[in-house]
């Protein structure tokens, strides 16, 4: 059984992030392998922090506090985590980057990963150790990143089988989206 | 001169863009004209008599504006607005163009004005409203304006800028402002308030403290507004056109000698707005046309449709720049969708296809889409569309005006 943990979901959904959650209970279904929210993240195969508004941020602040460590020793240990916009800026430093102002990039990126971002912190797109990626962006990362939901797919055990025609859309994405 | 220079290019491109498109026309000229004579607006504006008035807000600008004006004119005076999609700078200018003679002073005694949410603060040097009228603050576009914080700021300055403003005190994020210049508020009664149709607003986890005085809207079939004392029905049984009509109400009741039985009558025969939920016809065939432009009224729309509503054609056009909001609409009651169009048409597809709905063809040639799906058999041929899916399907079907 999978267990995947998204914190407030209702309310860290800021860019569809939650979509990410349903992209990913949808291919471990069609691998069918079982799976089920929970609400303990210590006991989470699968954890992800969504991007946030800013008041939404300033209200979870001290529990986010609270899970530095923990986002900490799953960085290092490459786990199964998605860290999206904001909560990639807030847990930056656990992940040893410098987070840095600079002027706004709100622009496609079309790379190894592909998303849009919208950002004003000077960080890599994509921050990744194993199964662990921190992300600005949006899209959902896990519908428009195939290859990367392929390997987090088989970290947890399931044999990956995406539909054609969505790796096609994905594809037709990227060359209209993309340039 | 410049101005009558700048007026007659902007007038002769505008009529020859509207040749070449029709329905088109109105950024461009506008965009030149604010080059050549950057005090057309200012100018034009500051002769009117009765002053400008401002609606701005995330939703429901084009429904208050829209009410304001009826609401204005059947009270005698002659209103001077601009097109729901032309409201940043380049539109306003347009408008001048549109209405303006060739020195761009425009004979009307009062202008009501949308606003664009992020830009209308930028233009308050050009605007100088008497009056500001807030409809309320949505998590919506965000590739534009990045979080509500940024909004709420925008709208605070505009409102800040006028003499008075009225506000839907039932949005919390608008009683954060503490305006001083409240000369009028809407809110909801209790059983309104608990209602599952009540609008919801851009998230906040404090609560600001409630106005002291407050237009409160109650009851049901129909609902009721009081107007500073006069009661006036409200027929739509829709709360956050409810909440629109009621600023648009107290804010006639501040710009005129405010008259019941005239107000209740426009009211009671408001139209719906420019392709919000329209009935026309496209080559011979009944067609329901929807506008969606944020994913509150895309939920809406979808909520709506029922087994009727078929064939079904949805379209995601330019102007959704960063599509990644479609991820917070539920699309799974829709079971399937024949067509799928726009320049963003993969991008809805995929999100689509993930809420596990059907789907017929991704069609991004816009003609191409359009005769296969009036090609299709159904009860009522229906298109869900953004802006740019609309002007361009418009265009294409001779429904441009």
């Amino acid at each position: 059984m999978i267990s995947i943990f998204s914190f407030m979901p209702e309310h860290f959904n800021n860019n569809g992030d939650q979509g990410n959650i349903e992209v990913l209970s949808i291919e471990l279904k069609a691998a069918k392998v079982e799976h089920a929210a929970i609400d303990k993240i210590e006991k989470a195969d699968f954890i992800m922090f969504g991007d946030a508004s800013r008041a939404a941020m300033r209200h979870y602040k001290s529990e986010l506090e609270g899970y530095r460590p923990l986002v900490r020793e799953r960085f290092s240990e490459g786990l199964a985590t998605l860290l999206v916009g904001s909560s990639y800026e807030f847990f930056a430093k656990d992940l040893g980057l410098e987070l840095r102002q600079v002027a706004r990039k709100s622009e496609f990126v079309n790379g190894d990963y592909f998303g849009y971002r919208n950002t004003e912190y000077d960080l890599e797109p994509v921050t990744r150790n194993g199964l662990f990626v921190a992300t600005s962006l949006y899209g959902p990362f896990l519908a428009k990143n195939p290859g990367y939901l392929s390997e987090l797919l088989m970290g947890l055990g399931a044999n990956p089988e995406l539909k054609p025609e969505r790796l096609m859309w994905i594809e037709k994405i990227r060359e209209v989206s993309g340039g | 001169m410049l101005s009558f220079l700048a007026v007659s290019l902007g007038k002769s491109l505008r009529f020859l863009l509207r040749l070449v498109r029709r329905g088109g026309g109105s950024a461009l000229p506008g965009l030149i004209a604010s080059f050549l004579s950057p005090n057309l607006l200012r100018n034009a504006l500051a002769r009117l008599p009765e002053g400008v008035v401002l609606v701005s807000g995330s939703a429901g600008k084009s429904s208050t504006t829209n009410a304001l004006v009826k609401l204005l004119e059947a009270h005698g005076l002659r209103v001077f607005t601009n097109p729901s999609t032309a409201n940043i700078k380049q539109g306003l200018f347009s408008a001048v163009l549109k209405e303006g003679g060739l020195l761009g002073r425009i004979d009307y005694d009062i202008a009501v004005l949308e606003v664009d949410e992020g830009h209308g603060s930028a233009l308050l040097k050009d605007l100088s409203p008497r009056l500001v009228v807030l409809t309320n603050v949505l998590s919506d576009q965000l590739d534009r304006f990045v979080d509500p914080d940024f909004v709420i700021g925008k709208l605070g300055k505009l409102a800040q800028a006028a003499k008075e403003s009225i506000i839907n005190a039932h949005d919390p994020n608008l009683r954060s402002l503490k305006l001083e210049n409240i000369a009028g508020a809407v809110c909801l009664a209790k059983e309104l308030e608990q209602s599952s149709d009540a609008p919801s607003y851009a998230l906040r986890f404090d609560s600001p403290e409630q106005l002291d005085k407050c237009s409160v809207i109650s009851g049901t079939s129909p609902m009721v507004v009081d107007v500073f004392g006069t009661a006036i029905e409200l027929r739509d049984p829709n709360l956050p056109h409810a909440l629109n009509t009621s600023l648009a109400l107290l804010a006639t009741s501040k710009l005129v000698k405010f008259d019941p039985e005239i107000a209740q009558a426009v009211v009671d025969a408001q139209p719906a707005v420019f392709a919000r939920n329209e009935l026309t016809e496209i080559e011979g065939k009944r067609v329901n046309l929807r506008l969606v432009q944020n994913p509150t009224s895309f939920q809406l729309n979808v909520d709506e449709l029922t087994r009727a509503n078929s064939p079904l054609m949805l379209m995601a056009g330019s102007d959704i720049h960063d599509p990644s909001w479609l991820w917070t609409v539920d699309f799974t009651s829709l079971g399937r969708v024949d067509i799928v169009s726009g320049s963003n048409a993969y991008d809805l597809a995929l999100r689509l296809s993930y809420a596990g709905v059907e789907i017929g063809a991704v069609l991004t040639d816009l003609s191409e889409a359009k005769s296969s799906f009036l090609s299709l058999e159904g009860e009522l041929p229906t298109i869900l569309f953004s802006a740019d899916s609309m002007r361009r399907l418009r265009r294409l079907t001779g429904l441009a005006k």
